[in-house]
């Protein structure tokens, strides 16, 4: 099998090609999700992460199947003509219902579905601004870092739960996608730290020297140059947003300033609280509460597993990239 | 447009290409991060250097003697703090917009580290193309044979092979040849090489140094060639400067500076040259 | 006595791409104060050589044969205690990039005081502080620099510091892994001036490992060419330098570049590029693919040792 040697040739005027077909199409960044994947997957923690994500994201598709079975699934409007208050796990009901006859099962399962929306679009609106901002801060340098950082520092600081809990008493109840949006605004300071700094040290590689003395302008060299070599680390820091995102709405709901309109295991929990039945109806208590810690945790993990993936140095002694 | 007559103009009546005056460059010292004070070392300490058209000059010194500084300089990649860099006649300081693009056109670089100085991300015609892309340079057919022909003067043969790969797939040799590629692609006029050879074997290097005699000689490129290494310097080039902590000590025809060396550093560069005494 | 006797060494990486032969059927012997160099492109295993001498291999690498023999023991049957006190006190190395390896935060004579006393827990700080100025003064650096932070030393400063460190124990034997590469050529003419100083007055054996045969050849009398992991040619300096066998060293001079200019060994040895190691049959000469002189029978007959001279040896059907 070709084997790649680094630096091993002396080379005269016609240089032979030694990499096989396969790897030749390879580009850079299917190479290093190959690599990277095997690396991941050597890890417990990555692998435990990865089960527990997909049994998630299972159970966020399946959440579409109960309704279409018997309205009476359905998380929201459905109730079954038989019970009218909370009953324990049944063989119609596997999670039992809650006090008006609710499937509480397919609230479960909608959770998950909830869960994933917010945890992944809060995440992915929070790095999108924190990158872009991480970047130019990190990027232009003086005055406009020392601007953006102290901004960055000012919503850092900011008990953005309070805020948001200010923000609903005003408005009202609050919409799902502005609760999103909110949860971004306010977690995007972290990411931009990460990526500015990553900016700084990009900054000095020659490859950036080489762009410029070929002309680029500097959007140029930060969308084209900048932007692939931050992106592992802003998508790292994807899976520990999704899990502050997760964990602020649950957080919201739970006090009652969710969205009543969507079913969320935050939402779970302030029925089982407001309904008086946190003692009585363990089956409704604590599926939800395993549910958002097991989700959090498996972010996490997966997380920590990514970062092995992405920072040589934390790789142990032996592996070969 | 008008920068570009008047570069123009004065090319023809000079014939120095670049001419360094008396330029400073200092650099706060990072290492007093614990004492109160900034501590300043100075790089360049009056640096005073021609280059003529179409010769190949080489810059040789030691680490820290400041000659990678002089050349970052040369480029337009850091400002300098006093005395003048004249790129055919115009000075380099004030260049901006539309100007500072035309100076790029024709002024390129050949980096040190070939490990470092392609974009990982990008595959090598994207590296190779990425000038003639800033620049608007063709369209999209005339810019991929314009990389064909620039990758197969580099010895990446053949070109095609090389398109889609990408700087992991490449040694070290091959990167630095898809760095002289991408160098050459906007046929500049004046190519600073920096150490392009310092990081690969030794053997790999002289052949580097062959296809740089190679192509200078093909294009009637100015080169600037910095250096540690006297031999190299002397393959190579016309006229050296031997540069010792940010002072240029000697300049003249290579030939002149390594037979009959003027001052005492060149003396020690030449006496401390690896000689294969025992053969012969 | 001969020092080292290493016979049929093979070292092999598991590599994501597979297992890498890296160093395959190497045998030498050095000799008491005798040194030897290793030249070969970067990747041709001299590295792993020096590394597997001392048993310092990364995880994914296996000693798959062979014996490495110290002062009569063969140092792979040794438990990893044995080997622990084997390494600095017997045989010591300097590392590639060593000197970039200094701990920022802590003073160079302090780094070497400790290495002197954790093999030799029994020295008071007195007594290793007096041995580090004697170190110091073997490699010109001036004593009142011994408790300066790394960084307040320059480049060739280090190196020697990390030769005076290599040399703390009073090893037999020192291994030396591109010791001058990254300083530039007056450092490195005294580097190496100290090293044969050294070797000589101590009589130390060196093994110097590098790919710049310029600088091999002022310390090593003995040398050895790798290709692609194995020892293509050996024998004196002068006659491997001066009458190379092998074809792969004839191309190895031929694009060495000296102040007096190239080496003149054949016009038309620039050599070529490196093919799959894989793909070759085994027990064919490796340097086939690129080898300007190869005639037919190359590719049907293994290439094995000829002589030239009691000292001199290639792996080459065409020299004799």
């Amino acid at each position: 099998m070709p084997i790649l040697t680094r630096g091993s040739d002396i080379d005269g005027g016609a240089m032979k090609n030694p990499m096989n077909a396969a790897q030749l199409k390879r580009s850079y960044n299917i190479q290093r999700f190959l690599e990277g994947w095997s690396l991941f997957y050597e890890n417990l923690v990555g692998r435990i992460g990865l089960i527990l994500l997909m049994i998630f994201g299972l159970m966020a598709l399946l959440s579409f199947i109960p309704p279409l079975i018997d309205p009476m699934y359905h998380p929201m409007t459905g109730v079954d003509p038989d019970i009218s208050r909370s009953t324990p796990p049944s063989l119609h009901h596997w999670l039992g219902t809650d006090n008006i006859g609710r499937d509480l099962f397919s609230q479960l399962l909608t959770g998950a579905r909830i869960a994933f929306l917010v945890g992944v679009s809060a995440a992915f609106m929070s790095i999108v601004f924190g990158t872009l901002i991480g970047m130019v801060a990190g990027y232009a340098g003086r005055v406009t870092d020392s601007l953006l950082m102290r901004f960055a520092d000012i919503i850092m600081v900011m008990p953005s739960l309070l805020v948001v809990l200010l923000m609903a008493s005003f408005f009202g109840q609050l919409n799902i996608w502005i609760i999103v949006l909110l949860i971004a605004l306010f977690r995007w300071p972290g990411v931009s730290r990460v990526i500015r700094s990553q900016t700084l040290s990009l900054k000095q590689r020659p490859f950036i020297d080489m762009a410029r003395v070929a002309g680029a302008s500097h959007l140029r060299i930060l969308f084209r140059h900048i932007l692939p070599n931050v992106l592992p680390m802003a998508l790292l820091y994807m899976t520990f947003r999704v899990t502050s995102a997760i964990i602020v709405e649950a957080a919201l709901a739970f006090l009652g300033f969710g969205d009543p309109n969507t079913v969320s295991w935050g939402m779970m929990l302030q029925w089982v609280w407001k309904t008086g039945h946190m003692f009585q109806a363990p089956y409704w208590l604590l599926p939800p509460g395993i549910c958002i810690s097991l989700i959090t945790l498996s972010f996490y993990m997966m997380g920590r597993a990514m970062e092995e993936v992405l920072d040589p140095r934390l790789r142990k002694e032996g592996q070969r990239l | 447009m008008q920068l570009e007559t008047k570069m123009e103009k004065t090319a023809k009546n000079h014939s120095p290409i670049l001419d360094v005056e008396q330029v400073v460059k200092r650099y706060r010292d990072e290492r007093s991060l614990f004492r109160h004070g900034a501590d300043w070392i100075t790089a360049l300490n009056g640096v005073n250097l021609t280059i003529q058209k179409g010769e190949v000059f080489g810059l040789v010194g030691a680490s820290g003697s400041g000659k990678t500084t002089l050349g970052r300089l040369a480029l337009k990649l850091e400002p300098y703090d006093s005395g003048s860099i004249r790129f055919q006649g115009v000075a380099t300081r004030t260049l901006k917009g539309k100007e500072l693009k035309a100076f790029r056109r024709k002024v390129q670089l050949i980096p040190q580290d070939p490990y470092q100085s392609l974009n990982p991300y990008l595959s090598v015609y994207d590296t190779v193309a990425e000038p003639l892309i800033i620049h608007n340079i063709g369209d999209s057919q005339t810019q991929k044979t314009i990389v064909k022909d620039c990758l197969a003067a580099a010895g990446l043969v053949p070109p095609s092979a090389y398109f889609q790969r990408y700087p992991h797939q490449l040694s070290g040799g091959e990167r630095q040849r898809a760095a002289i590629a991408r160098a050459m692609v906007l046929e500049p006029e004046f190519v600073i090489a920096d150490e392009p050879t310092s990081m690969l074997d030794a053997s790999i290097s002289f052949t580097i140094f062959k296809l740089l005699a190679k192509i200078q000689k093909a294009r009637s490129v100015t080169f600037l060639f910095i250096t540690h290494d006297l031999a190299a310097a002397r393959f190579l080039c016309d006229r050296i400067a031997v540069i010792y902590q940010g002072e240029i000590v000697e300049t003249g025809s290579s030939e002149a500076v390594i037979q009959n060396p003027q001052s005492d550093y060149t003396r020690a560069l030449i006496r401390a040259q690896p000689r294969f005494s025992f053969v012969k | 006595m001969t020092l080292l006797a290493v016979d049929n060494l093979s070292i092999t990486y598991q590599t994501r791409s597979g297992p890498h032969v890296a160093v395959d059927d190497v045998s030498f012997d050095l000799e008491k104060g005798q040194s030897l160099g290793i030249v070969g492109e970067s990747g041709c295993g001299k590295t792993t050589i020096g590394m597997g001498l001392l048993r310092l291999l990364p995880a994914n690498a296996t000693i798959t044969d062979g014996s490495i023999r110290f002062a009569g023991n063969n140092l792979l049957d040794l438990p990893v205690n044995a080997m622990q006190a084997i390494r600095w006190k017997n045989i010591s190395m300097i590392f590639q990039a060593a000197m970039n390896a200094w701990n920022p935060v802590q003073r160079v004579g302090d780094q070497i005081i400790e290495a002197i006393r954790t093999h030799y827990p029994e020295t008071s700080r007195a007594e290793a502080t007096e041995a580090v100025k004697r170190l110091y003064e073997a490699v010109d650096i001036p004593g009142n620099r011994i408790f300066n932070y790394p960084h307040e030393y320059s480049g060739g400063m280090k190196q020697r510091a990390i030769i005076a460190m290599a040399l703390s124990c009073q090893p037999d034997l020192l291994i030396a892994d591109e010791p001058t590469t990254a300083l530039d050529v007056i450092v490195q003419d005294q580097i190496i001036e100290k090293l044969k100083a050294i070797q000589t007055e101590r009589n130390i054996a060196v093994i110097f490992i590098s790919h710049d045969i310029g600088v091999v050849a002022e310390v090593c009398h003995t040398i050895m060419v790798m290709y692609q992991g194995k020892i293509v040619e050996s024998g004196r300096r002068e006659e491997v330098f001066g009458s190379p066998a092998h074809p792969y060293t004839q191309a190895l001079l031929s694009s060495y570049l000296t102040i007096d200019g190239v080496f003149e060994v054949h016009e038309d040895q620039a050599a070529s590029a490196c093919a799959a190691p894989g793909e070759l049959p085994a027990g064919l000469c490796a340097y086939l693919p690129h080898c300007r002189q190869a005639e037919l029978d190359c590719r049907r007959l293994p290439a094995g040792w000829q002589e030239i001279s009691p000292t001199h040896k290639a792996r080459c059907r065409l020299c004799s």
